[in-house]
């Protein structure tokens, strides 16, 4: 499913994207890991 | 994340101004949780904002004049191979450290909170009641400044330099590190964000919304992963990521461009 977006001036596929916002989850994972230790 | 929408075609301003917005959506709920916790210090980071904002004004001049000369992408790229380089690099060895300590039935040496350090002499003292602390207002001012400032250049969150420093550098009492940075990183991302759309006009809200979507569903997996896996060994195969994605980059800065015309505009056009 492609998007086309304004500002980017670009098509983009949704589901690449969606996948790559869950990836963003480690930075806070990492974050309590580092304070963990 | 920032490289993973260049690798993707997005133009690495745009991706630096959209992942700010993203940012300060994924890390508000992890901010009130800590606030509720009551694991904020406010005094501290206040001081950190105020830092964080210097930073991120600086920052965002500076990505507009580095737009205008036409040498943000190139800027960003060497930005990232030498940030995610250090980081890996270090991370990769704690983490190593820290697994075959395990190995050896060997317990995880304790930091205590030792003597003061120079940094902590320097004029303008304050009292920080929630971290314990009696120490100079300049070095959590400079921390501030300094993740304001890559914020603003490179589009990260900043809590894997803030969350070392606090602990190493100013001391402060690990529980209260993580509840403090994210107070920090929600405040000064999202005045970033509203710079970013202002000054340059490079938020992609669609893009922006997409990513958040993206995000709440990953949260979801991303704790019951985080549960399962053990810390050390988390860090060991984020540290190969960072390395990885470090290479990938460098791969893209001395490697021949497939449209070698892109470079007459720059050194032909003037």
């Amino acid at each position: 499913m492609n998007l086309y977006l304004p500002i980017a001036e670009m098509p983009v596929n949704v589901f690449v994207f969606l996948g790559m916002g869950g990836a963003v989850v480690f930075s806070p994972v990492y974050s309590a890991s580092v304070a963990a230790f | 994340m920032t490289p993973l929408l260049i690798f993707n075609g997005i133009p690495a301003a745009v991706a630096v101004g959209t992942e700010a917005a993203q940012i300060v959506a994924s890390s508000v709920s992890g901010a009130i949780a800590q606030w509720r916790r009551n694991n904020v210090d406010i005094k501290m980071g206040t001081v950190l904002l105020a830092g964080g904002i210097f930073g991120s004004l600086v920052g965002v001049q500076l990505v507009k004049l580095l737009r205008q000369i036409g040498q943000f992408e190139f800027f960003v790229s060497v930005a990232y191979v030498t940030f995610l380089g250090i980081i890996g690099v270090l991370m990769l060895m704690e983490s190593a450290n820290a697994i075959r300590k395990a190995r050896q039935g060997k317990a995880p040496a304790v930091k205590r909170p030792g003597q003061h350090l120079w940094v902590h002499k320097l004029p303008l003292k304050m009292r920080f009641h929630r971290s314990k602390l009696y120490i100079s207002a300049i070095p959590p001012f400079a921390i501030g400044m300094v993740v304001g400032l890559l914020g603003a250049i490179m589009g990260v969150g900043g809590g894997f330099i803030m969350v070392p420093a606090m602990i190493y550098l100013l001391r402060v009492p690990t529980n209260i590190v993580v509840g403090t940075s994210l107070f920090q990183i929600v405040f000064v991302t999202a005045f970033t964000t509203v710079l970013h759309a202002t000054q340059n006009k490079t938020v992609d809200i669609v893009l922006a919304i997409i990513l958040m979507i993206g995000g709440v569903i990953g949260a979801q997996f991303g704790v019951a992963a985080g549960q399962k896996l053990k810390a050390e060994q988390l860090r060991f195969l984020l540290a190969g990521l960072v390395l990885l994605v470090c290479l990938r980059i460098a791969w893209g800065l001395v490697t021949m461009p497939s449209d070698l015309y892109s470079i007459s505009s720059v050194v032909g056009g003037r």
